[in-house]
């Protein structure tokens, strides 16, 4: 077998071990929940705290896995999975809180800060688009 | 006396050539109440006055110029210290439409005034958010939301002020309420790129592989 043929299966095998590997990656909930001291489950949703900041703890698992949409309020982050909200809060004792629930129990339980821009309900109006505006054609 | 009647004339002229009502190309009414309200709670328990203040200026339609603010002083109002705080930290952006005629791009860039020596703009920076992204439509709302909300909580991990502890919902939600858009896969989000690559790989190394079975040819 000459040198070419041995680079290419080279670059195969890298290549589907690679895919493999990527395959063999969890998910944000896997992530948190292996990362964190876990205080309460109910069902599928946790609560685990971090000894680390709101800022340190919130990068940490942006670093681990990318949100689709990232809010930020006076008081805490919220990372919006595709099936999960991680919410993560200061704790007045130092460090921080997570919320690690499904879609529908993290809009319900951050509702007053989340509606509007993921969701709507009530007085909170649909958003994605309808609000700001800017010129359109920027340069 | 001549000088100055020619100098309010012009002034007139501008007025009158400028738009009825300039819009806040970023905000919305509704985006500035959220911001009020918010930032009036932190300012509560932090005795910090917090706001943006947004400077535009349009050469090109002249839509969008004007000065912008809210706080925790209501909308239209400045972060400065007063009777309800001790200190104040203030995000000042600025943008700069151009003309379309001219070559010349748009531009934005924001800095932090602040009376907590420790809060400067790269804290805000270091959470992902950068000037430029007030220029892009999709994202300029959630960017200076999300610069300005940090505030509070930079505040408390840089300055050591009081955090602002987020209350869950406890209550019933409305019966129409509901989460909206789809957030796409996370995984494809989180390794796309690395599985574009590993797949390369693979189709590198297969067309190496049928190149170099392809027979060839020897000269009798």
């Amino acid at each position: 077998m000459n040198r070419n043929r041995w680079i290419a299966l080279l670059l195969v095998v890298a290549g589907i071990g690679g895919i493999l590997a990527l395959t063999q990656r969890g998910s944000v909930r896997s992530y948190v929940i292996g990362e964190y001291d876990v205080v309460s489950q109910d069902g599928d949703s946790y609560v685990l705290r971090s000894q680390e900041s709101v800022t340190a703890t919130a990068a940490d698992i942006k670093g681990a896995w990318k949100p689709a949409e990232e809010l930020v309020d006076s008081g805490g982050t919220f990372l919006r999975y595709s099936d999960d909200i991680v919410a993560v809060t200061p704790r007045a004792e130092g460090g921080s809180t997570i919320y690690l629930d499904d879609e529908d129990r993290g809009y319900n339980r951050w509702f007053p800060y989340v509606v509007g821009f993921w969701g709507f309900g009530g007085s909170g109006g649909p958003i994605g688009g309808t609000r700001g505006g800017g010129p359109g054609a920027g340069k | 006396m001549r000088r100055r009647l020619g100098a309010a004339t012009a002034a007139a002229l501008v007025l009158l050539a400028a738009p009825a009502s300039a819009e806040n190309p970023v905000l919305d009414a509704d985006g500035d109440a959220d911001v009020a309200a918010s930032l009036a709670e932190a300012s509560q328990v932090q005795d910090v006055c917090y706001g943006y203040e947004l400077l535009v200026s349009d050469q090109d339609t002249g839509q969008w110029g004007g000065t912008y603010a809210a706080s925790n002083q209501g909308v239209g109002q400045r972060a400065v210290p007063g009777p309800g705080c001790t200190d104040a930290v203030e995000l000042r952006a600025q943008i700069s439409y151009t003309s379309s005629f001219s070559e010349a791009e748009d531009s934005a860039r924001w800095v932090l005034t602040s009376t907590l020596p420790s809060l400067t703009i790269d804290d805000v920076e270091d959470l992902g958010l950068s000037a430029g992204d007030l220029l892009d439509d999709d994202r300029s709302e959630q960017a200076l939301l999300n610069a300005v909300l940090a505030l509070p909580r930079l505040a408390a991990e840089q300055a050591g002020k009081d955090p602002v502890v987020l209350e869950p919902n406890t209550e019933p939600l409305p019966s129409d309420a509901r989460p909206t858009g789809t957030p796409g896969s996370d995984w494809l989000r989180e390794n796309g790129a690395l599985l574009g690559f590993c797949v390369l790989l693979v189709l590198a190394g297969v067309v190496m592989l049928l190149l170099s079975r392809r027979p060839t040819y020897r000269p009798l």
